[in-house]
């Protein structure tokens, strides 16, 4: 249960990151291991729930026009989503006490380096630091 | 054919779930199988209301969602770790907003909603579900539970504020590539009915209503789709000034 609970905290962090471009963990001094995972997979399954509408494309017999329509509208939806997504992990995270911290580069370099359980690994030490690696954002 | 394609609706109709009803009027008599909920929204405020010509308030296009609880099981009837306790077979877990005033104020909205009997939790406003904490309560045969009044408003972030007319113009035109506006969800609050609000509707029996008892902290599934708050809101109560000791001295 830890191990798998480890590896979806390991995506969770990394999802956000990499479909943002943010470099943002959720930092919480000296929380325990099992205590930062139920947080985050608890925050992870509310966030998998966010669903937008199918994105509306009005027709048109040019078949260039239709195109061009239903890329916007697919781009604006999954616009959308990532912003939602976003939001309910920051507001859920929020709520267990974690603050966003903006990781520096060095971590994110150090990140992309690694496999899912060492990713896992090193982003709990990072969340239970005593002192926040990075640039601590609005909460 | 026509014949045909009348069974086939009939036959869907009857397959569908019966739905809570929102009552534009108050019924001649209250079914005695039957719960029933009164509820009185305030309308939330225009922020682009000081514009000449601006209607002061926002129409109400979205609502309270309430859902069917089970407090053993932690969830939402029939979905997640309640999914084991489904409602019966041609019932909805979920109630939806409609809109469908018994009664308007200048700036209020009274709803009277027949629904089935069971424990309840106030799941949602508009897109937001309060799956990180919310109020529960019991709807008992033949009563009309009175929730008061409620007010929702957004629970922005520290450090975000509702758009400017110069944001939106902004999003306008740099279209979909430009920043999109901040979100927030919503939260929302109750209070109990007082002289200054909708009176109670006539018909209504004064003796069937009862004044709801809301039980705090349930929580459950993000099943609405859309954002996730506490019913108090987690930023406003980040935003309460917090008493100590040392402050009171």
């Amino acid at each position: 249960m830890g191990r798998l609970r480890t590896s979806i905290a390991a995506l969770a962090l990394l999802a956000p990151a990499a479909a943002l471009a943010e470099p943002v963990y959720f930092h919480k001094p000296n929380v325990e291991r099992e205590t930062f995972e139920a947080d985050l997979s608890e925050c992870v399954e509310l966030a998998g729930g966010v669903r937008t509408p199918r994105p509306y494309t009005p027709y048109s017999p040019n078949v260039y026009a239709a195109a061009a329509g239903a890329f916007f509208a697919g781009f604006m939806a999954s616009k959308q989503e990532r912003q939602m997504t976003k939001n309910v992990l920051r507001t859920c995270m929020t709520d267990k006490g974690y603050r966003r911290v903006e990781a520096t580069d060095e971590v994110s370099d150090e990140l992309k380096k690694l496999d899912k359980a060492e990713r896992a690994a090193r982003l709990f030490t990072l969340a239970a630091s005593p002192e926040p690696a990075g640039r601590v954002l609005p909460q | 054919m026509s014949r045909l394609a009348l069974f086939a609706t009939l036959a869907l109709a009857a397959a569908c779930p019966a739905a809570a009803k929102t009552l534009p009027k108050v019924p001649p008599a209250l079914n005695p199988a039957k719960a029933y909920i009164l509820v009185e929204y305030k309308l939330l405020k225009n922020p682009f209301g000081g514009f000449p010509g601006s209607r002061k308030t926002m129409p109400l296009k979205a609502g309270l969602a309430f859902g069917r609880y089970d407090p053993a099981l932690g969830d939402i009837r029939g979905m997640g770790k309640a999914s084991r306790n489904p409602v019966p077979a041609g019932q909805q877990p979920v109630e939806g907003f409609r809109y469908k005033p018994l009664a308007k104020g200048p700036a209020a909205r009274l709803m009277l909603i027949e629904m089935e009997p069971d424990t309840y939790v106030v799941q949602g406003f508009g897109n937001t579900s309060f799956s990180l904490g919310s109020y529960t309560f019991e709807l008992a045969p033949g009563t009309v539970t009175d929730l008061g009044i409620v007010e929702a408003e957004p629970d922005w972030a520290e450090g975000q504020d509702a758009p400017e007319i110069g944001d939106v113009l902004g999003t306008a035109l740099t279209g979909p590539f430009g920043k999109s506006p901040d979100i927030a969800p919503m939260r929302a609050t109750f209070r109990p009915r007082t002289a200054g609000d909708i009176p109670l509707p006539a018909g209504i029996p004064a003796d069937r209503v009862r004044p709801v008892a809301f039980t705090p902290g349930a929580k459950f599934g993000n099943y609405l789709g859309g954002l996730v708050n506490k019913i108090e809101g987690v930023n406003a109560s980040l935003r309460k000034p917090h008493w100590t000791s040392s402050t009171n001295e």
